[in-house]
């Protein structure tokens, strides 16, 4: 840890990460509320472990103990992120012919990343949206960087099946 | 965007198994020059290849695109307010 960083500008760097965090939570959860509350319990953890941070990447750093958080909190509260509704919706009489808007194709698309398993859905959320690094990512996830790639790449096969399986 | 019939992935829309890896890296510029040179070489050819790389590309500018509008920011603002008001509770 940096000696230099106060407490103050600790918790400024927290902030600035926050709205990463919630959409790395939220694909995690799967849940709007526990997604804040994670980001939340995540926060506090961080503060209080601020002396183990080496300063380098804080983002990975973040994501690494958020997910030590989710884990637990599953663990601890037998509270798993809330099943998925895995049959497709029938699809109505010229329901092909449907024109989707941008938006409801981002939306279908978030919905097909969030049926993928957990441990090749993080690797896209990680590295397609937020951007990290590969060695970023597989820093935050506690993976070799070859185990982050095989996933990443598998996740994106996965995705692209399931946009085509719902006619995407 | 048009909502078609659900179905399975044909053969003619996956990637030649050999290339899935060399296209992600060179999707992501983790390919070296040689690489690069045998990914863009295959793709003048490959039309399954290319179909490949455009829809993968395709759907990650659209998840970016989905972050943009994500509309967390007072959610963010509230957990914001939280952190520097209330110190962190005890284990």
């Amino acid at each position: 840890m940096d000696s230099a960083l106060s407490p103050d500008r600790f918790q400024q760097d927290l902030c600035t990460e926050m709205p990463v965090l919630l959409r790395v939570a939220l694909r995690l959860t799967l849940d709007p509320v526990e997604a804040e509350d994670l980001v939340m319990q995540t926060m506090y953890r961080a503060i209080r472990a601020k002396d183990s941070f080496d300063g380098t990447f804080l983002r990975s750093w973040l994501v690494r103990i958020m997910k030590n958080e989710f884990i637990a909190a599953c663990r601890s509260h037998r509270a798993h992120a809330k099943p998925i509704e895995l049959e497709m919706l029938p699809i109505e009489p010229g329901a092909e012919s449907e024109e989707l808007s941008e938006a409801e194709f981002q939306m279908d698309l978030l919905a097909a990343l969030d049926r993928i398993p957990e441990d090749y859905r993080l690797p896209i959320v990680l590295c397609d949206i937020e951007e990290l690094s590969y060695e970023d990512a597989a820093s935050a996830l506690e993976i070799e960087v070859g185990t982050l790639r095989t996933r990443l790449h598998r996740a994106r096969r996965m995705l692209r099946q399931r946009l085509l399986m719902e006619g995407l | 965007m048009k909502r078609q019939k659900p179905r399975t992935e044909r053969w003619t829309e996956k990637p030649c198994r050999f290339m899935e890896h060399f296209l992600n890296d060179a999707l992501d510029g983790r390919c070296g020059i040689m690489s690069n040179l045998f990914v863009k070489g295959h793709l003048l050819h490959c039309v399954r290849c290319r179909r490949f790389v455009e829809s993968i590309r395709n759907n990650i500018a659209r998840l970016r695109e989905a972050r943009a509008a994500d509309g967390s920011q007072e959610v963010v603002e509230r957990m914001r307010r939280r952190l520097m008001d209330q110190p962190p509770p005890d284990d």
